[in-house]
């Protein structure tokens, strides 16, 4: 059977002799973060004193939306003490937003469905629809002309409410979405505040991801309101050219402080990004590609990239070196050629020697026009005394110069244009 | 540089000395300049404008004296929503949904609807009567109107139009300009400014309500809350803010005091009572002679076509995420149908409304006004109660001497509304009791 939390909260509660012992005033959930959450009990309010007690589960003989009667006549009457992990249905839960995740959207839980299962309560789901919100108003619904729109708990994600909770929320479903639907989502609906809660509760990777994909205004804002420790180990999950730019969004009092924390291989190359001027290609460039030495074989090549933990984002080309040693590039090899050609034979052979390239002062805009001309998808950028190879421009790099603004998020519903 | 034998501390200080000569942008803090000022200059819309009109050419300078304890109730409310907005990070109608009973979240959005919609419906009457004055009817205008504002937010690019509106409405600054043209006599307008004057006749306290309710209208703190939460102003740069929204408080002000100024040496000695937009205009005459009704036409047009966009927009927002619907301008209609049904339903609600043949303009602008006046109080107490909640704003809910005027500012205004709702009851009944 199932029965909307509306339908019970105000139900008077009987016990075995039939006498009245108050009425629901609300639900207790354990273990929010199952399938269905199992509710542990009632809280009952109490007639004139208004003192609230708590019943278990395992007393309710029969539950309707008429009465509710207990199976003994024995009523533990101590006053209810909110353990943790206790959540209160109609206190933590009605009204406060979430996510539905199929829909990718946020929404407000208008009523909950409880269902019951061999004298058991489970929380089975939410309405989210506005037909939810007229049944709690006591407003007839003609007709069903609105229907109701059930969405199972399994498929919502809880993002809690705006002042800390006495229970520990698990963020797997949220961290199934695209990190840029996570940022969109706790950006436009709960805030910065609860927002950075939600955040930090998430695992790091994704959360840099996250971080990356708002606008420097967004970034500063949501770091501000997270521990320095969390921080820390977000960037240490984003490649040095990412963290360069968040730092450089943080400005200077926030790096002095963030700065000790990261590790000295990350620091050292964000130093070195940092030397070359802004709109120039080396501020633009990723340090994140794959180099290979000469004498190798594709065979030995596809193995190494197998084998490689953590991919680039951007995995078109792979760049080869003079020697192991060495940083001297002298030829770039397409990942088409590990499909097209012998795997047996050297890199060598089918690498291009002719190499369009670019130096790091180069104006952004030069590079842009030559991997346009060339059409090439990423241009490496080397010395130019030498020609090591410091690192890659990709073409996300040419729309994220033409399009500064629009391709990071910001939150825009109505006014900042 | 040899970065492999240097220790992490001199890496890390080579990193800041990087950073140092880097530009962290130094126009950051003007950025955020903006929200404060925008939600109060909006206040002086087409509403706003009448009523100030009408004050000065019916009753003079008397109302002159409002302008102090306004200005600073203006800020104490403005300010208060815009706290409100970067504490919790969340707009107006959320915080309700969240923190009151449902019953309470569809009475306050009903509230809110109703305040609204009399302020969109006012600025379709402010655009009907600018067409008017140059001898358009407002059964052509009207219509044309209002499928130009549906049609370029549902289907166009709104915030291109929006830098329009807002070159449109800023000549309605010519009335500081009049102003100074109409000669005033500046003792007398110090003196006014100070000494307070008050008469229990219905016109004036009429009036007195819709100088309060289009001074300090409920839209512009919706506005003002939920344009903190959308620019991200957080508590680390509210200082800012803070001045952002005083400045606004003061220049609208600024602007009313001109406005009452203008029509007061103007339309007041001549005996000329606003009846409809181009008697308003005339206030303009010594300052542009022939060109008065261009620019108060198209400065009255502009101010009313950016607070029907805007207020509608704010209105249907604010319902949709009371009740947890998609909204929003980066949405299409297919994604948030709700929100754009409330928006059409404003549109046309207000169309429909300013076309009734019996209503003059003028007197549905004033009234309309009165409206937001005794819708006020109410909105007052859900900021008071919401910012004094200390598991929703910690430490930043307000000290004591900020809360007793706060209270001040909104029992006052309840007594302001309450008064006119006695004296309008009274008026109705009274012929019955003679009986």
């Amino acid at each position: 059977m199932q029965l909307y939390l509306s339908q019970l909260i105000g139900v008077a509660v009987y016990n075995h002799s039939k006498e009245k012992i108050g009425k629901v005033l609300d639900l207790v959930a354990v273990d929010i973060n199952k399938i269905s959450p199992r509710i542990s009990g009632l809280i009952v309010k109490r007639g004139i004193n208004k003192e609230t007690v708590f019943i278990p589960q395992s007393d309710i003989a029969k539950l309707s939306e008429k009465e509710i009667r207990l199976s003994t006549d024995i009523v533990d009457l101590t006053p209810f003490i909110h353990r943790p992990e206790e959540v209160l249905l109609a206190n933590d839960i009605y009204d406060k937003q979430i996510v539905d995740i199929d829909d990718r959207r946020l929404t407000r839980v208008n009523d909950l469905v409880i269902e019951e299962n061999q004298n058991l309560l489970h929380l089975k789901g939410v309405d989210v629809s506005a037909a939810g919100l007229l049944d709690r108003l006591h407003i007839p619904n003609v007709a069903n002309v609105i229907k109701r729109n059930l969405v199972e708990w399994e498929d919502v994600q809880f993002l809690g409410g705006a002042s800390p909770m006495k229970f520990k929320i698990q963020y797997q479903n949220l961290e199934s979405l695209h990190p840029m639907d996570i940022a969109r989502i706790i950006f436009e609906g709960p805030g910065y505040k609860q927002g950075s809660r939600v955040l930090s509760a998430l695992k790091e990777p994704i959360v840099a991801e996250v971080i990356e994909s708002l606008s420097p205004k967004l970034q500063k804002n949501l770091i501000e309101s997270m521990k320095i420790e969390d921080v820390a180990d977000v960037i240490k999950h984003m490649s040095p050219d990412k963290a360069t730019d968040l730092l450089l969004a943080l400005g200077y009092e926030y790096a002095k402080k963030i700065l000790p924390l990261l590790e000295k291989k990350q620091a050292t190359i964000i130093e070195q990004l940092l030397h070359y001027p802004e709109n120039t290609t080396g501020a633009y460039m990723t340090t994140e590609y794959i180099a290979i030495p000469q004498g190798i074989t594709l065979e030995q090549l596809y193995s190494r990239v197998r084998s490689q933990e953590n991919l680039p984002d951007f995995l078109l080309y792979f760049y080869v070196l003079e020697n192991e040693f060495s940083n001297k590039l002298v030829g770039v090899i397409s990942m088409y050629e590990l499909f097209s050609q012998d795997l047996r034979s050297r890199v060598e052979s089918s690498m291009i020697k002719n190499l369009i390239s670019s130096y790091p002062n180069d104006h952004i805009k030069d590079t842009l026009k030559k991997m346009y001309r060339y059409n090439l998808s990423a241009l490496p950028v080397v010395t130019r005394s030498d020609r090591k190879l410091l690192g890659i421009v990709t073409f996300r790099d040419a729309i994220m110069t033409y399009l500064p603004k629009r391709w990071k998020l910001r939150i825009r519903q109505v006014f900042t244009s | 540089m040899n970065n492999h034998n240097q220790t992490k501390s001199t890496l890390i200080h080579h990193i800041m000395t990087l950073l140092r000569v880097r530009k962290f942008g130094a126009l950051k803090y003007l950025m955020i300049l903006g929200p404060g000022l925008v939600a109060t200059a909006a206040g002086n819309d087409a509403g706003g404008i009448a009523t100030y009109a009408v004050a000065g050419a019916q009753f003079g300078l008397k109302f002159l004296w409002l302008l102090i304890p306004l200005t600073i109730g203006l800020y104490i409310v403005q300010e208060m929503s815009a706290r409100l907005g970067a504490v919790t990070g969340k707009g107006f109608s959320d915080l309700i949904r969240e923190n009151f009973s449902l019953r309470t979240t569809v009475f306050m959005m009903i509230i809110l609807f109703v305040a609204n919609a009399g302020v969109v419906v006012s600025n379709f009457a402010g655009m009907a009567a600018s067409f008017e004055m140059f001898g358009i009817s407002k059964y052509i205008s009207v219509p044309l109107i209002s499928i130009f504002l549906w049609w370029i937010i549902v289907k166009g690019n709104y915030h291109k139009v929006e830098k329009l509106f807002i070159l449109m409405s800023t000549i309605l600054l010519s009335y500081i300009a009049a102003a100074l043209f109409a000669k005033p006599y500046w003792g007398e307008v110090a003196i006014n400014i100070v000494k307070p004057s008050f008469s229990f006749s219905p016109g004036y306290i009429g009036l007195l309500i819709a100088f309060v309710g289009t001074t300090i209208a409920p839209y512009m703190q919706m506005y003002a809350q939920s344009s903190v939460v959308e620019k991200g102003i957080t508590m680390s740069t509210y200082k800012f803010e803070r001045i952002d929204t005083l400045i606004g408080c003061v220049f609208s002000n600024i602007v009313t005091l001109f406005i009452i100024i203008a029509t007061a040496y103007t339309l007041y000695p001549a005996g000329i009572k606003i009846e409809s937009a181009s008697d308003a205009a005339k206030a303009l005459v010594p300052f542009a002679g022939n060109f008065a009704k261009i620019l108060f036409g198209v400065g009255l047009l502009g101010a009313s076509m950016l607070a029907a966009a805007v207020i509608s927009l704010t209105t249907s927002f604010s319902v949709c995420n009371a009740f947890g619907w998609e909204c929003g301008v980066n949405r299409n209609l297919e994604e948030a149908p709700i929100f754009y049904s409330l928006f059409t339903i404003l549109i046309v609600m207000s169309a429909t409304i300013t076309l009734s043949p019996a209503i003059s303009l003028i007197q549905l602008l004033l009234s309309l006004q009165v409206l937001n006046g005794i819708l006020l109080p109410v909105e007052l107490l859900f900021i008071m109660k919401l910012i004094n909640n200390k598991t929703l704003m910690g430490k930043y809910t307000n000290h004591k001497v900020f809360n007793f005027s706060a209270w001040t500012i909104t029992i006052l205004v309840s007594i302001c509304a309450l008064l006119y709702i006695f004296m309008e009851l009274f008026r109705i009944v009274s012929p019955l009791i003679k009986f």
